[in-house]
């Protein structure tokens, strides 16, 4: 416990001691306490979220896909490289109610021992990195809640017997922190709090992750991204789900970003299935070494509602 | 003020549903819970063993454990499960006894499981 305290807190660390350097001269604008813009592209990195919120009045139409195995037992040409099969889908709206505060409700298929999610999401940007360096890092807070609605098993010993309602619930708490290094570079840290209301046996309620991802900017409009998981589950756990032949791997996305205008495209390839945190985090069955990877996207479309007002005005 | 109340109100309500449980440990099956063994096996078993050796009794003692029939052999096992169970089929079984051939571990399962379902016909 201790260490994944001292891990968590750690965690910031590295953006604190680059902060210490003078990277002024990185970035164009020569304003104090100007703050950095598109540390990433959108609101989501690959899987997990980035320290980016939606503007005020801004909706956000947003389709995430997951299809199937690009290889392995499930995948090939049989199922044209997994494209016949999905394993999550989430659609959902998302609003900024100010600049820094957004919220969000998405219904998904699920991807893990629960299915049928709809979940709700609360996002606060408490620190946005400046120009000049007087804020060294951006991060952002995000709180979500899921619950499931698919039938409840009738077996008792099931995870998915469910007794009442709470045992549907699932919850997420999670910082982002993230230093953009220049104009092309952003890296950033997700340590990760999950929290299952019901779980299988020998699995854990609470799980510690910490999450690392990276973009590269190679154009205007593109960037490569990277994004990767570690799940903190005791061994315990892993040796019981191991003798029953259940094996869990940490989730890793790579993908490229591509802006169009409203749109932003994200064309990635994990070895995780699910699309929620508390899902891919705690669940991710599939290994990029067994071909168990698969291509999916994250369609966002934003509208600026309340526009005509301030047209007015 | 408000907005305070409402974030402090929405964290309440968040933290409140919040619980931990575990599914219980799931039942694991044996081969007894899915084999089907009949009297016929048994009693084919019981007096190719013991009663073809001229004890329990074709011939001589113990008239007690009289097998020499399936309903004779049932009536014994049902009046003294435990006995049955310690001697015959149990870890410390001494029958039959070691002049003859002992049974084999699937034989004692299978008369051990027999008796637990109850002793079916079919």
């Amino acid at each position: 416990m201790k260490f994944i305290i001292f891990l968590l807190l750690g965690s910031g660390l590295p953006f604190v001691c680059l902060a210490q350097s003078d990277l002024s001269n990185l970035f164009d604008s020569t304003a104090s306490h100007q703050p950095v813009l598109n540390t990433y592209k959108g609101t989501r990195i690959i899987m997990g979220h980035s320290t980016e919120t939606l503007g005020k009045h801004e909706l956000d139409f947003r389709v995430d896909h997951r299809f199937g195995d690009l290889g392995g037992e499930f995948g090939g040409v049989k199922t044209f490289f997994g494209t016949d099969n999905s394993t999550d889908i989430r659609i959902g709206l998302e609003y900024g109610i100010t600049d820094k505060l957004m919220v969000g409700l998405g219904r998904s298929k699920g991807s893990g021992v629960q299915s049928q999610l709809v979940d709700g999401l609360v996002k606060y940007k408490l620190l946005t990195q400046t120009t000049d360096n007087h804020v060294p890092l951006s991060l952002a807070v995000l709180g979500t809640m899921n619950v499931s609605c698919m039938t409840a098993s009738e077996d008792k010993n099931s995870p998915v017997y469910f007794q009442d309602g709470t045992d549907r619930l699932n919850y997420v708490l999670q910082t982002v922190i993230a230093r953009k290094l220049g104009d092309k570079l952003t890296l950033s840290l997700s340590p990760t709090y999950v929290h299952r209301n019901k779980v299988a046996y020998m699995d854990m309620n609470n799980m510690f992750a910490l999450g690392a991802a990276g973009r590269l900017k190679v154009s205007k409009r593109v960037g490569f991204i990277v994004e990767y998981f570690y799940p903190f589950r005791s061994q315990e756990s892993k040796d019981y789900f191991s003798a029953n032949g259940i094996k869990f791997y940490n989730p890793l996305g790579v993908g490229i970003e591509i802006e169009t205008g409203g749109h932003v495209f994200h064309i990635n390839f994990t070895n995780a299935t699910a699309i929620q945190e508390s899902q891919f985090i705690p669940e991710t069955h599939a290994s990029w070494l067994q071909g168990q990877f698969r291509w999916g996207f994250n369609i966002s479309r934003r509208f600026t509602l309340g526009g005509k007002k301030t047209w007015k005005k | 003020m408000k907005k305070l109340w409402i974030l402090a109100g929405g964290v309440c309500l968040y933290a409140m549903a919040c619980k931990n449980e575990q599914a219980p440990a799931p039942q694991v099956k044996t081969a007894c819970d899915t084999a089907k063994i009949f009297t016929s096996y048994a009693v084919a078993v019981i007096q190719s063993n013991c009663t073809s050796k001229g004890c329990h009794p074709g011939g001589n003692s113990p008239a007690a454990a009289n097998f020499s029939s399936a309903d004779r052999i049932k009536a014994y096992i049902a009046a003294k499960p435990g006995i049955f169970a310690q001697r015959v089929t149990g870890p410390q079984a001494d029958m039959p006894p070691a002049a003859f051939t002992a049974l084999s571990q699937g034989a004692k399962d299978s008369l051990a499981c027999w008796v637990n379902h109850g002793m079916p016909d079919q």
